[in-house]
């Protein structure tokens, strides 16, 4: 096992988990889990993942996963469910960037136009995830269901917009320097 | 009885501080850019030290934007 991407992993974690536990804003719907309404640490796991593949992702797995068991008293399924819906998201924005042969410099509108259009597939799909599972676990009813997928596209789009696109674009070309970038 | 409670006082004094660092942080790598850059290039271990501070900066600014938020929202009161 390479310890520089496990260290990778590691930093994720640790920039993402104070987020976690705390730089939740505009919950839209307090006591639905998941109804995420601007959840900031994915800006930061979305941008480690575009630069360091699945390691990145891996971290903020583990910060959601930990955070959401403190956040709320939620039983251990939540925890696990939010946590492996973190872990799909970015690396559904990853894959969308590999098939399209974008870049996460941002440089290029072509770029640009690819990763709002992945941020938004992206968070649809772990919304969709996150609460499809807790319908079928009986933790949400149907009502609440479209409810949470859709405030969990719009918030976690935002967030992941307005912290991740500065990131990319000022960050990326020091990013590529490193031999753990995955775009060479 | 205190226009301002103590605490969001202190709290408050902390975040403007640690804002005005970050700040003056970015300002300085703005002015040594290429001397920062010769840097990386002589040691790799400096980009990563670079790339998690400014990190841990942006994530910082973040807090402090979460914690007004959560005033706002009526989650943290003084």
């Amino acid at each position: 096992m390479d310890v520089k991407k496990i260290a990778i992993t590691g930093i994720t974690a640790g920039l993402c988990l104070p987020l976690a536990l705390f730089a939740i804003i505009l919950v839209p719907i307090p006591g639905l889990p998941a109804a995420s309404g601007f959840w900031i640490p994915a800006g930061f796991y979305f941008v480690m993942t575009l630069w360091f593949g699945l390691w990145g992702a891996l971290g903020g797995h583990i910060a959601t996963t930990i955070a959401m068991g403190y956040f709320f008293g939620y039983t251990l399924h939540i925890w696990m469910n939010g946590g492996i819906g973190d872990l799909i998201a970015p690396l559904v924005c990853l894959i969308i960037f590999k098939v399209t042969k974008a870049r996460p410099d941002l440089r290029a509108r072509k770029d640009i136009a690819v990763w709002v259009v992945a941020v938004v597939i992206s968070s649809l799909v772990c919304g969709l995830w996150v609460h499809t599972i807790h319908l079928f676990f009986g933790i949400i009813t149907w009502p609440s269901w479209y409810i949470g997928v859709l405030t969990y596209l719009i918030g976690d789009t935002m967030a992941v917009l307005a912290v991740g696109t500065p990131l990319l674009k000022s960050l990326t070309d020091y990013v590529k320097q490193s031999p753990m970038y995955i775009w060479k | 009885m205190a226009l301002i409670p103590y605490t969001l006082f202190f709290i408050g004094t902390f975040f403007c501080l640690t804002a005005v660092t970050v700040v003056l942080d970015f300002i300085q790598h703005r002015l040594a850019k290429h001397h920062y850059i010769q840097l990386i290039k002589e040691n790799r271990k400096y980009l990563y030290v670079y790339l998690f501070k400014v990190l841990a900066e942006v994530a910082l600014i973040w807090l402090i934007v979460a914690f007004i938020g959560q005033i706002w929202m009526g989650w943290i009161k003084f």
